[in-house]
Parts: structure tokens; C-alpha cells; sequence
């Protein structure tokens, strides 16, 4: 076990850093909406980058990715590079979004889709989706800071002090200044939580006799931990209903989408998709191998979630790499914390309630705080209180969030959507999805969810529009971005 | 890419599943991240950068 004096002392000179970052990012703003929610679009490739893997390889991957192939093997490793895939819809859609979005300079997706359809009504929609399945999402990062410090600490720190730490530090990054303060102090973290990983699986590699001998005894032991469907969490149904949904997670998920709005420029989008690329694919590597030598130094752990917690208490990591790992996870769930938070600040501000829009910058950036603040003590809260219906919430957001894929692919490739498709799609697959995880109980592990989900939305888009005409209002994306698509050779 | 991603799941579900070399499948994985990052390098390589 670590002692909590240990920790509490880690997080006072982490919040210390931050602190620096955030101030200095809080003088560099200007004031504006645009600035506060999207850092002006003016960030570079390697902080988008390194802010886009803090928050899409958020407390996920060391908590419950390494429980997953603690509990059912490579089959993790696969599900994950599927969603790895995924990352090359940024090469289709990046340039696009981010030329409409400074063309009509939309600071949200919901905005932006809304626009495109002529309806405020698509974009409410879909900012109501959003925020539905993002917020238990959120209350599962909390969740993950409370498991982590007290497991490390033997219930040293309780959960209550973990997740109210956890409040403090993600209120005070996003509520400073905004997007910019939540990039740096993620591209700042992302590096302690890669280089820390990468230590840390190399003592744990290291304490098992080095790479060979690490091999060679999972051949031997765990050799079914090597293939599919493994000792059995990753049949062929599990593994297509995980992946499903999170192969378009780049999509369906604003808090990340809304991160091809705030590049400089070509170059830095370059950059940043770079950056993404590889830092997600050496950490995907190393919550995998984690997992694995887990199994081998802290065998039958019941709950597959504390076998980050055991392993690093488990006395084969230095104490100084496993306070270091501690930092990035903690700032891993605070960036996917932040980040969503501003999202959602954003798309009440401009899109959910239509009398703030209208008023100036300083009301939209007052009022985005306001649910910042509403978004963390609601993922607070009810990581506390482990209500069944958030986990259940949080469990579906993959499928959920798919209602909003193909209205965003509409906007872009078919003309001929409709607002009435549009709401169609969102509206009925999030309805299906309620109703299907909820009400009927089936399991997020069954690929009947996300594929009811994903062809709802489709067929009710496609079939809607055809029965209906697109609104005069309708901004036509093909067209108007045509030409510099192709000045910019892409695809 | 499409190609691609479904290779990702059925070449170690249906091919590899009853192979007798216990790393084919990890390996197989390791692969198809290489594959996917050659395609996005490829897709940004392309891309105009000045405006």
C-alpha cells in the first residue's frame, strides 16, 4: 500500500503545475466565446495531439482496458485497435470539419449540424443525445479516480476524498480559461501519463525476469490469454458489440469532434492526428502488456477493475513511478472530465437555450461555467451514490452516441438529408437504445444493441429525408468548402 | 481502410483462431496497427498545407 501522505503530497505539487499552466493560459485569452470554448482555433498540432490522446485515452485505459485483458485477454488489444482504426475518419472528416466550422464559425458539433440542416431543433437534439449518455460517462471517470487512489491507498484516501479532489482539480482547469488551460494542462500530463506508463510496464516487465522470460511464462500459463475468444470474455459477439460503436467514436463523440475546431491551421491538423496516432498506439500497447503482467503478479483478483490498483501496490514498482502513474490517470480522467464539461458547456450556451447565444461573449462563457460546475458535481455525486441507472447510462454512451454518425456523415456527403431525417435518426436511435439497454436489458456485450441502434438511426435518416424536402436554411457544406478541399488535396 | 478493419476481426476470429502458434494472433494485432498508421500517414501525407 502507498501512504496517503505520499499521495496527498504527489496531487499538492501536481495542482501546483497545473496551477501555473492554467494562469498562464487564463492571460493568454481574450475574452472572446470562441476563445474560451475553442482556444481561439488557434492551437498547434502537438498540444491538440497530446490533448486529444489525453482525452480520448482517458482513465479507460489503466483502469478498465488492463481489467479487460486482465480478464479476458488479447482479445482487449484487438478491441482497442479497432477504435485505433477509427482514427482514420479524421482523415476524411478533420479537414471538414474544421472549414465549415471556421467558414460559419461554429464552436460546437451540435452547432455545427444544426446549421447544416437549417434547424436549431437537430442541434438541440443532438446536444440533449450528447449530454444524455456523456454525463454518466463522466461520473465513470470520477468513479475511476475514487477506485484508484483509495485501492492504492487500502481505503487510506476514502472515495469521498478522492472524487472531491478529483471535482476540485477538474472545476478549477476548466472554469480558469476554458479549452486553452484544459489543452495545455492536458498535453503537459499526456507526457507524464505516457513516460509513466512506459516505466512502469517495464519494472513490472522487469520484475517478471525480462521481456522473454515474461513471454515465455504467459505461453506457458496463460497461453489462452493469447488468442480469441480467450478464457472466454472475448467471443466473437463481445467483441463486435465493443468495437461496433467505438470504431466511430471519433464521430459520435463531441468532446472529441469538437476538437478538429480549434487548429490553427493544415499543418497543425497534420500534426495533431500524428501525435494522436502515436501516443495511442504505444499506450494501447502498454495497458495490454500491463494487463498481462498483472495477471502474473497479482493473481485472482475477483474485481478486474483494482488490478491496476493491486499490481501497483503490489511492491515491484518504485514507489516514485507508481505516484507518477497515479498523476497520469488522475489527469488523464480530469482532461476527459474537462473536456466533455466544456462541450457540454458550449452546446447548452449556443445551442440548448436560445437566449444566450444572442448575448454576448461574456454571458456565453458565464454560462458555460455554470455547467462546468453543474457537470462535475453531477459526476461527483453520483459516483458516490453509484446509482444503477447512471452505470447503465454510462455502459450504453458508445451505442448512444452513434445516433448522431449519420447525420454528421449526411452533412457532409448527402445533400439530400433532411432536418426531418436528421432529428429522425437521433431521436429514434436514442429512443431505441433506452429502450433496448434499459427497459429490455439487453447487455452493451450483445451486438444486437449497437447494431439496432446504428441501423435505426440510418434507416430513419435515409427514409425520412427521402419523404421530406431539406430547408431553405440549409447550408450546403459540399459546395462551399468544395474548392479548398481541393486546394488542400484531401480526400 | 474498410478492407482493412475487417481483416482486423476476421482474420483472428476465423483464421487464426485454431492456429497452433500461440503469438499469432498478438502478432496479428501488432500488424494491423502498423497497417492502419501506414493508411492515416498516407491520407495527411497528400494534404496542402499553406493557405
Amino acid at each position: 500500500m502507498i501512504a496517503p501522505g505520499l499521495i496527498w503530497a504527489v496531487i499538492a505539487v501536481f495542482a501546483a503545475f497545473g496551477f501555473v499552466i492554467a494562469m498562464r493560459a487564463a492571460r493568454a485569452n481574450s475574452g472572446t466565446a470562441g476563445d474560451y470554448y475553442i482556444g481561439g482555433r488557434d492551437i498547434g498540432g502537438m498540444v491538440a495531439g497530446l490533448s486529444y490522446a489525453a482525452t480520448t485515452y482517458s482513465a479507460f485505459m489503466l483502469v478498465v482496458l488492463t481489467g479487460l485483458t486482465y480478464r479476458g485477454g488479447i482479445g482487449a488489444l484487438g478491441f482497442e485497435l479497432i477504435y485505433f482504426a477509427g482514427l482514420s475518419l479524421l482523415v476524411i472528416f478533420a479537414p471538414r470539419f474544421w472549414l465549415v466550422g471556421k467558414r460559419w464559425g461554429f464552436i460546437s458539433p451540435a452547432e455545427m449540424i444544426g446549421a447544416r440542416y437549417g434547424s436549431r431543433g437537430v442541434a438541440r437534439a443532438m446536444a440533449v443525445v450528447s449530454i444524455v449518455f456523456l454525463l454518466p460517462y463522466c461520473t465513470t471517470q470520477m468513479a475511476g479516480i475514487g477506485l484508484l487512489l483509495s485501492g492504492v491507498t487500502g481505503g487510506g484516501i476514502s472515495l469521498f476524498q478522492a472524487v472531491a479532489t478529483g471535482a476540485a482539480l477538474a472545476m478549477f482547469w476548466a472554469l480558469l480559461a476554458g479549452l486553452r488551460s484544459v489543452a495545455w494542462t492536458d498535453a503537459a500530463m499526456s507526457v507524464v501519463m505516457f513516460v509513466s506508463g512506459l516505466l512502469a510496464v517495464g519494472f513490472a516487465v522487469a520484475a517478471l525476469g525480462g521481456p522473454a522470460k515474461f513471454l515465455g511464462t504467459l505461453q506457458a500459463d496463460h497461453a489462452e490469454w493469447l488468442n480469441v475468444p480467450g478464457p472466454g470474455l472475448w467471443s466473437l459477439p463481445t467483441f463486435i458489440a465493443l468495437s461496433l460503436p467505438w470504431f466511430f467514436f471519433t464521430l459520435s463523440n463531441p468532446q472529441v469532434s469538437q476538437r478538429l475546431f480549434i487548429l490553427r491551421d493544415f499543418r497543425a491538423m497534420r500534426r495533431m492526428i500524428l501525435w494522436v496516432m502515436g501516443f495511442g498506439f504505444i499506450f494501447t500497447l502498454v495497458a495490454v502488456i500491463w494487463g498481462l503482467a498483472a495477471l502474473q503478479l497479482a493473481p485472482d483478483i475477483a474485481n478486474t477493475s483494482m488490478a491496476t490498483p493491486a499490481l501497483l501496490s503490489s511492491g515491484v514498482i518504485p514507489t516514485w513511478v507508481v505516484l507518477l502513474l497515479i498523476v497520469g490517470i488522475l489527469s488523464a480522467a480530469i482532461s476527459t472530465l474537462d473536456s466533455i464539461a466544456l462541450t457540454v458547456g458550449a452546446m447548452i450556451a449556443r445551442d440548448v437555450v436560445p437566449s444566450i447565444e444572442a448575448h454576448s461573449d461574456a454571458r456565453q462563457i458565464f454560462s458555460g461555467r455554470l455547467v462546468i460546475v453543474a457537470v462535475v458535481l453531477f459526476a461527483s455525486y453520483f459516483a458516490l451514490e453509484q446509482a444503477a441507472i447512471v452505470d447503465q447510462l454510462a455502459a450504453l454512451s458508445a451505442a448512444g452516441l452513434m445516433v448522431s454518425v449519420p447525420p454528421i456523415v449526411g452533412a457532409f456527403f448527402w445533400r439530400r438529408g433532411t432536418a426531418a431525417g436528421a432529428l429522425a435518426a437521433i431521436g429514434g436511435g436514442a429512443a431505441v437504445a433506452v429502450w433496448l439497454a434499459i427497459f429490455l436489458k439487453v447487455s452493451v456485450f450483445n451486438p444486437a444493441l449497437p447494431f439496432a441502434v446504428g441501423g435505426t438511426s440510418v434507416v430513419l435518416f435515409v427514409a425520412v429525408s427521402l419523404f421530406t424536402k431539406p430547408r431553405a436554411e440549409a447550408l450546403d457544406f459540399q459546395s462551399e468548402i468544395a474548392d479548398q478541399l481541393t486546394y488542400h488535396r484531401a480526400w | 481502410m474498410a478492407i482493412t478493419v475487417l481483416a482486423g476481426v476476421a482474420v483472428p476470429y476465423g483464421v487464426l483462431a485454431d492456429s497452433e502458434r500461440v503469438m499469432a494472433v498478438p502478432l496479428f494485432w501488432l500488424f494491423f496497427g502498423a497497417v492502419v498508421i501506414g493508411l492515416i500517414v498516407i491520407g495527411v501525407a497528400r494534404w496542402r498545407d499553406n493557405t
